[in-house]
């Protein structure tokens, strides 16, 4: 039987989704985190098949830094990203990580047993793109990436200068970009565009 | 018309008096215009021969003995007058064309701000109103030096009201409300004599501008203080959305479990499908059963000590994990992060702690009791997420490779502690 490591911060969701998994018969849970940083001593412990990786866990200890880690040490560990934050860097940074699939938890539960079966069978399974966020009249998927970086920054409540400090541009330029976002979404400030993209998940600071 | 002779007199005497007035006020005006002095004398010779000859034509006429009749010496006396008035107006108009002394101070004094010169001794040369306003405020008597400017400009008069608003700059908030910006310069004239120019600048309105902006700002940081924590807890909140939705996807079970039980018993369906229905019930209560027996987890040390141990690594703590909730945590992950190097790259059996605080920082040293490196340790993922995560909670981390390997970190702990 497949040794799964789950790692999912929420108890309910992590107790369900064991559950789920080990009803089916063809996996048997190896352990169940709540802090991704303990992934690697699990590994360590036992010999993991697959790995169901959060990427918001406990602490704020990220799945991402975990999936490298687990990738650089164990190369042959299957690693399924999951998430319910519609954050469109997620699927990059799963990517370069190393994530082998990646599965958005809003989803049904028969559908991670599936992806799961697909990728232990070798293949990669990737959703099509980021679910689509409305932002005021503007469709998230409208922004461009030099756009995403800077409502990023935003999100973290930095100011102009640092924002432009870390982008390596200038000041002007992002505000250039504001400005265009804030023309395609219709709002009128730029902490209006950053509450929003924050609260409908399209940017989860610190990850 | 017949005049007494006393009566001619006396008029022709105001007269006279008038016209030398006159001429003295037309004189003056030409001095301060800066004349040249042989024309100024030439003015006064030719004058005061003007003058011989007028009263010796009243004295005495050559042809008849007689004086000239009195109306006479008045016509041409009046005439004297008007072409005086006129070469007055004329002279006046030419002066406030013209650079001299007294035009100069006119013109500083109309400054909005304040100006004074000082001579290379420091003696004060020229002032204009404003100046001598401040001055008279700010050294608490009037300006007679630049040495007596400057020392008050170091330190205002007591009881003058003046207060220095900023330590770099020689800007002073007077008792008015005002706000003026001293500066000084070394300044030559034509001449290439030195003079020390000081001035004050008027900047209440940007003083005020600059206190708006401070407003505004501390408003801005304000909000962007909220900013951060909502951002904070949108996290939490989308993961408590979560458990929501968790929730109630088991009690849609449980109540499905329900309904079917319900069908069953009142549709009186063949027992077969009384299996499937057991089936949905024996999952729904393990699942609320595994959720009431899972144990609640142990803090997070406690948790690393009992995953190092399944892996064959004993962690030892000497000493007390900080109060200061965050530190503790980076001082555990720290301890984690060691632990997995420690059985991968030292086959070690025994990690070490000795944790100390002192005066708001804790310093944890983290050795074990494994193989030294070989050489000098490059820093890899795992070490530089530490080093990151230590260096933004304000602390420092410092690796030690040969002859033992060890970690010593420190960080500053939060003034109020939360328990």
């Amino acid at each position: 039987m497949t040794k799964v490591l789950l790692v999912e911060d929420q108890k309910m969701a992590r107790e369900y989704m064991a559950g789920r998994i080990a009803d089916s018969g063809r996996y048997v849970i190896a352990a169940a985190l709540a802090n991704a940083a303990f992934a690697e001593m699990a590994c360590m412990r036992e010999k993991i098949d697959l790995v169901l990786m959060d990427i918001c866990t406990e602490h704020d200890e990220s799945g991402f830094t975990a999936a490298a880690q687990i990738r650089k040490h164990w190369p042959h560990i299957r690693i399924i990203m999951i998430t319910s934050m519609a954050d469109c860097s997620f699927l990059d940074k799963a990517r370069k990580a190393g994530a082998d699939s990646f599965w958005y938890k809003e989803l049904d539960q028969d559908d991670l047993l599936n992806v799961m079966d697909r990728t232990m069978r070798g293949e990669s399974v990737w959703p099509a793109g980021t679910p689509a966020v409305q932002l005021g009249n503007a469709v998230s998927c409208e922004f461009t990436e030099k756009e995403i970086e800077v409502l990023r920054y935003l999100a973290d409540a930095l100011s102009y200068a640092e924002i432009a400090d870390r982008m390596g541009v200038s000041v002007p330029a992002v505000r250039f970009h504001i400005s265009n976002m804030l023309q395609k979404t219709g709002y009128t400030s730029k902490n209006k565009l950053a509450i929003d993209a924050i609260n409908k998940r399209l940017i989860i600071p610190g990850f | 018309m017949i005049f007494t002779e006393e009566a001619a007199k006396a008029a022709a005497a105001v007269l006279l008096l008038c016209i030398l007035v006159m001429w003295t006020v037309l004189l003056t005006l030409k001095i301060r215009r800066g004349g040249h002095l042989r024309t100024l004398i030439m003015d006064s010779v030719l004058f005061v021969s003007g003058l011989l000859f007028l009263s010796v034509l009243a004295e005495e006429i050559p042809e008849n003995g007689k004086p000239l009749p009195f109306p006479a010496v008045c016509a041409v006396s009046v005439l004297l007058c008007v072409t005086l008035v006129i070469s007055y107006w004329r002279e006046k108009a030419k002066t406030s064309q013209m650079l001299n002394a007294f035009s100069v101070k006119e013109a500083i004094d109309d400054l909005p701000d304040g100006a004074a010169f000082f001579d290379i001794n420091g003696v004060l040369v020229l002032c204009n109103h404003v100046m001598y306003r401040l001055a008279h405020v700010i050294c608490g008597g009037s300006l007679k030096s630049l040495k007596l400017l400057e020392e008050s400009c170091r330190k205002p008069a007591a009881g003058s009201g003046v207060k220095r608003i900023s330590p770099k700059r020689m800007s002073f908030l007077f008792p008015d409300g005002t706000v003026w910006y001293f500066s000084r310069e070394d300044i030559c004239d034509r001449d290439g004599r030195k003079y020390t120019q000081v001035t004050a600048s008027n900047v209440t309105e940007l003083y005020e501008k600059k206190q708006e902006l401070l407003n505004v700002n501390q408003e801005l940081s304000d909000v962007s203080k909220r900013m951060r924590t909502m951002v904070r807890n949108v996290t939490a909140i989308a993961r408590e959305e979560e458990i929501l939705a968790m929730k109630m996807r088991v009690h849609d079970e449980i109540g499905s479990s329900a309904l079917a039980t319900r069908r069953l018993l009142v549709q009186l369906r063949p027992m077969e499908e009384a299996g499937s229905v057991i089936e949905m019930w024996r999952k729904s209560v393990s699942l609320l059963c595994r959720d009431s027996e899972t144990k609640e987890e142990g803090s997070q040390l406690m948790q690393l000590m009992e995953q190092a141990r399944e892996i064959g690594l004993d962690v030892h703590l000497n000493g007390k994990l900080p109060d200061d909730r965050d530190a503790a945590y980076i001082i555990t992950a720290a301890l984690r992060e060691c632990a997995t190097n420690a059985v991968r790259h030292a086959e070690a059996a025994e990690l070490y702690a000795a944790l100390s605080q002192d005066d708001g920082v804790v310093t944890a040293v983290i050795t074990n009791d494994g193989k030294a490196p070989e050489s000098k340790i490059s820093e890899g993922g795992g070490l530089t997420n530490l080093r990151s995560r230590i260096e933004r909670a304000g602390g420092t981390m410092h690796i030690q490779s040969v002859p033992d390997f060890s970690v010593t970190i420190t960080l500053p702990l939060k003034k109020e502690v939360t328990a």
